[in-house]
């Protein structure tokens, strides 16, 4: 039996683990004990993390459609085929995946850019993060965490904003559970119950659609209580003013009004939060998927910035990343207007060193994110990722996809997605191939290859490397490795990073070149105002329709994904909700169903004043009354009542605001 | 039976070597940075005896994570083949903890009247090289298990080492003991009473310096527990430490319950079992929708009757925790290892 040390391919904690191979195949996993974040640890996805690999559904073949049939086909057919019908320019849009390594990734945005002529180029969980991501980028210079994970355990306060972290990004709450084991308080905002709710030393409960007017009032509350730091106020006095008298326009009686929070409250977690030294705040999809997700971010980056809460230890602001590589996509420059580590194609300089190196021009005009992207082009080039089954508005996006004059989907499995394409090539899962992946906290490791592909698939580096052959391109990568020294060398943050460097450790914290990358240290910060007045977007309730109704971004994510679903322990475990409530499910308190004389399980309508949906009731104690949750998962079957994704405060973010509704027995 | 032998410690490979000649020999290897887990070794060089425990038990020598049972064809009936693995094995270099765990799962599986027959085969092929713990190591409580930091003869082991610092001491307990030692008997020469007196000591030595914690009060928990008498509410609020992982039971060396899958391409299917957890809520639900254990809380519960109950004592023999402390580490919980929970129902209180 060998033990091969990789990371782990489900959320993005990057916890390490060894896959244990007998035979050729995978036989089971081991955590690895001494490893920073895992610690001898892993979630239930991870104890199960060798199962999809050897499922019998993998795709073992390329696929060509004929007459309506996907059939097999040789890699020189569907190479030649994509080299004939693929379109280049604007044309054609390309999505990546937060699921492949930097390398399959870097690749791919490559090809969009040298061989392709695109700037058409995004991945399929960007789009939800478009807004609080500019946001911080604005703010801080950078989308990503201020410091490494690992430091939660040891922060005295902790205020989880949005986020069920522990199902979501498991270890990074098991550093949490840490912390609060050796004695940190923890502050939980969310209008909805999760997991850490109960551990809350301090529990703000918003009501739906008011959570940004909330943290308005922490700030507030921060300032009013003269919790900023002062030695920061010594050089941003003018930023300073400006910000207070952006807060002028509200009180914490106004707050307290709209949201349902006291003001006692909101003071006594602000006096926590801005009072501590080693105080850590985290979000998740309940901010980045909000309405108002821009507002909140930039909010926090407030929050953090006025209380001095940067580069120091056991501090920040933790945006949290789902996916294993979903950083790491986005420093590998998988998105419109976006080169690797942040660096902008319209800087003359930047945009002078990439066409060198590649030897070809960079696209002229700016591409477009996902959601528009798929409205525009005629062609589409789709690595690992679910287009239609992962969008805000699934059924919109079938039906662009099904109007693409060519879509090609190099995958594991045949998604809903796959199934639309006109050609499908069969990739190499994580346990396959060779690689890195960059966790939520900028921690850049290895993922290595422990058996070998099913039938004839590849590695996406591979697939990607002889399609831009095809096309004409002489590429000469023979490795990964190589990929990532093209990748150190054009990109600062990634300097000096390479597989030797990463394989001497537990990887490496990008920046890279002083080593001090696991804390950023930010360079001309300054507040940036606030504007609190389109912060509510809670819907007006009435006799008629007494109950509000969210679309809960943060549950049940992970019973959509393709790989957990073929894993047999995790299929059973995720699919038991699906198995209980096959008609889907609406969660309520339940106070209210004992007053409409309804039970668990009874089938009920909702009405918006846009639609109706029937779904059956699910019980849940940890519910406010008067409040409905709906997963994520079902957004398709609730679009009704929604009336469809809106578009958010930035360009291709789309969100749900909640409604609201009326229940009754169906 | 128990004879006590001497070897030298720049020789053990030698004796690794010559196990290998009859049988696949696991030991514990260095993996990445300091964690140090069992390995099937192609060479005596891989293995190591510098080591506190390692990570996990072998437990998975025995009974797999993922173990296939048997293929099967339809063509008009069916065509059943089971697969046994009957590969011959030594494990070397396992805790006492772990020795002790084995002897659990004997009882618990090899079972006269019911047998799993896969697990019986494994075990009939499986030699078991014990080394003593001269220290106690981290989260470690064998002391309160009677599971360590020694073995007395009969504790299940084949031979037990004790590392004398220029040697070796190997006690000899059983006849497959015996050959083990006759493969490389040039090695081994009889040992003096000073080595048995030195033993005794080290014995003595690493019982006094355990920690104060952790500690399990195995008797006061188990009472409350075999007797049903823990709050409902103790219990719920223990369990908001609990991620379902189910790590708790996927590590613990004496746990063995398993789901049956097939995976079926063109009419060719393969049967296996695979590990299963009584903290995942599927193990119990039932095809009607109802579950026995609903809420995490039931589970949380159902673990520790398993480990404490004195009904499995009584129908096992032995008590299912072995104080190897592996539940405390893998918890992402971080305070569901046993022993803290075992401390919260013994003072009945959870803070």
């Amino acid at each position: 039996m060998a033990n091969v040390l990789t990371t782990c391919p489900f959320c993005g904690s990057g916890c390490n683990l060894y896959l244990r191979v007998e035979g050729g195949k995978l036989t089971g996993v081991l955590p690895s004990q001494t490893h920073p974040v895992a610690r001898g640890k892993l979630c239930m996805r991870g104890w199960h993390a060798h199962e999809f690999v050897s499922h019998p559904d993998r795709l073992r073949s390329p696929l060509i459609k004929r007459d309506g049939q996907l059939r097999p086909a040789s890699w020189e057919q569907v190479l030649s085929l994509i080299a004939e019908k693929l379109p280049r320019g604007q044309q054609v849009g390309v999505v990546g995946s937060a699921r492949c390594s930097n390398e399959d990734n870097y690749l791919l945005m490559k090809l969009a850019r040298c061989v392709l002529g695109t700037d058409n180029i995004d991945f399929s969980s960007r789009p939800q993060r478009i807004a609080d991501l500019a946001a911080l980028r604005a703010a801080f210079g950078f989308a990503a965490a201020t410091n490494s994970a690992p430091e939660l355990a040891e922060a005295e306060v902790i205020t989880v904003i949005g986020a069920d972290v522990v199902p979501e990004v498991t270890m990074v709450g098991s550093l949490i559970y840490e912390a609060v084991r050796r004695g940190a308080k923890l502050i939980v905002i969310s209008p909805l119950p999760t997991q850490l709710s109960p551990l809350a030393h301090v529990r703000l409960q918003p009501r739906p659609g008011t959570e940004a007017v909330l943290l308005c009032g922490l700030v507030k509350s921060v300032v009013d209580q003269g919790l900023m730091d002062s030695s920061l106020l010594d050089r941003n006095w003018d930023a300073y003013d400006q910000f207070v008298s952006s807060l002028s326009q509200f009180s914490l009686d106004m707050v307290e009004q709209r949201t349902g929070v006291s003001a006692a409250q909101v003071d006594e977690a602000a006096k926590l939060c801005g009072g501590a030294r080693r105080s850590v705040v985290l979000y998740s999809s309940g901010v980045e998927q909000h309405p108002a997700a821009a507002t909140m971010a930039t909010i926090l980056a407030d929050l953090v910035a006025l209380t001095n809460h940067l580069g120091g230890a056991s501090m920040g602001l933790f945006p949290l990343a789902r996916q294993n590589n979903f950083q790491g996509a986005l420093d590998m420059g998988l998105a419109p207007g976006l080169l690797t580590g942040g660096q902008s194609p319209e800087d003359a300089d930047t945009r002078r060193k990439f066409e060198q190196a590649w030897g070809c021009s960079l696209p002229q005009f700016a591409g477009k994110p996902l959601p528009e992207m798929l409205a525009g082009v005629k062609g589409l080039y789709v690595m690992g990722a679910d287009v239609a089954g992962g969008a805000a508005d699934p059924a919109q996006a079938r039906q662009q996809l099904e109007a693409l004059d060519f879509l090609v989907v190099q995958e594991l499995f045949m998604t809903e997605t796959a199934r639309l394409a006109d050609v499908v090539l069969p990739a190499a899962a994580y346990a396959e191939k060779e690689g890195t992946a960059t966790a939520t906290d900028r921690r850049i490791q290895r993922i290595r290859k422990a058996v070998d592909v099913p039938g004839e698939a590849r590695p996406d580096w591979r697939i990607i490397h002889d399609v831009a052959g095809h096309l004409g391109a002489s590429w000469r990568y023979d490795s990964p490795a190589a990929i990532m020294a093209e990748i150190a060398t054009l990109t600062p943050a990634y300097s000096g990073i390479s597989y030797e460097k990463l394989d001497a450790g537990w990887g490496a914290y990008w920046p890279s070149a002083d080593g001090a990358g696991e804390r950023l240290q930010l360079k001309g910060l300054s507040l940036r105002s606030i504007d609190c007045s389109p912060g509510t977007q809670a819907p007006r309730v009435d006799a008629e329709r007494p109950f509000v109704l969210v679309l809960d971004a943060t549950a049940e994510r992970w019973t959509t994904d393709a790989t957990v679903l073929h894993c047999d322990m995790l299929r059973r475990e995720y699919g038991i909700a699906a198995a209980d409530f096959p008609a889907g499910y609406v969660r309520m308190n339940p106070n209210d169903a004992q007053e409409l004389q309804l039970r668990q399980g009874f089938k009920v309508k909702l009405a918006s004043a846009q639609g109706e949906a029937q779904l059956q009731l699910k019980l849940d104690p940890g519910l406010p009354e008067r409040t409905l949750a709906v997963p994520y998962h079902l957004r398709e079957r609730t679009r009704d009542l929604f009336g469809g994704a809106a578009p958010g405060q930035v360009e291709g973010h789309q969100v749900y605001a909640p409604v609201a509704v009326s229940v009754s027995a169906a | 039976m128990s004879r006590a032998l001497r070897l030298e410690k720049d020789r053990w490979r030698e004796w690794l070597a010559a196990l290998q000649k009859g049988a696949t020999v696991v030991a514990p290897v260095r993996l990445h940075g300091d964690d140090v887990a069992f390995e099937r070794i192609d060479s005596p060089g891989q293995a190591t005896l510098d080591f506190c425990n390692t990570q996990d038990s072998p437990k998975r020598f025995l009974f797999p994570q993922v173990e296939p049972m048997l293929r099967y064809r339809r063509n008009g009936g069916y065509e059943v083949n089971p697969i046994y693995d009957q590969e011959k094995r030594v494990l070397f270099g396992i805790r006492c903890c772990d020795v002790s765990a084995v002897r659990f799962m004997d009882l618990a599986l090899g079972v006269e009247d019911l047998p799993d027959t896969y697990y019986s085969l494994r075990r009939a092929n499986t030699a078991l090289i014990a080394l003593a713990c001269d220290q106690p190591c981290g989260d470690s409580f064998c002391v309160c298990a009677d599971t360590g930091p020694f073995l007395s003869s009969g504790g299940g082991y084949d031979i037990q080492l004790t590392d004398l610092g220029d040697h070796y001491l190997a006690e000899v307990d059983t006849e497959r003991g015996e050959a083990l030692v006759a493969a490389a008997s040039a090695l081994f020469t009889s040992a003096s009473d000073e080595d048995l007196a030195r033993r005794q000591e080290l014995d003595a030595q690493a019982e006094r310096s355990f920690p104060r914690e952790p500690r399990l009060y195995f008797a006061a928990s188990s009472r409350k527990v075999s007797l049903d008498n823990v709050d409902e509410d103790l219990w719920r609020r223990m369990a908001h430490w609990c991620v379902s992982c189910g790590g708790c039971t996927h590590i613990c060396p004496t746990c063995y319950c398993f789901n049956v899958t097939d995976a079926q391409v063109n009419g060719d299917g393969l049967r296996s079992r695979r590990w299963d957890s009584c903290q995942y809520s599927g193990l119990t639900r039932e095809a009607s929708g109802h579950n026995p254990r609903p809420e995490q809380l039931h589970r949380l519960k159902r673990r520790i009757f398993h480990k404490m109950s004195y009904q499995y004592v009584a129908r096992d023999g032995m008590q299912g925790c072995v104080g190897c402390g592996r539940c405390i580490r893998v918890c992402p919980g971080i305070r569901l290892g046993i022993t803290e929970v075992g401390e919260g129902i013994r003072r009945a209180e959870w803070k």
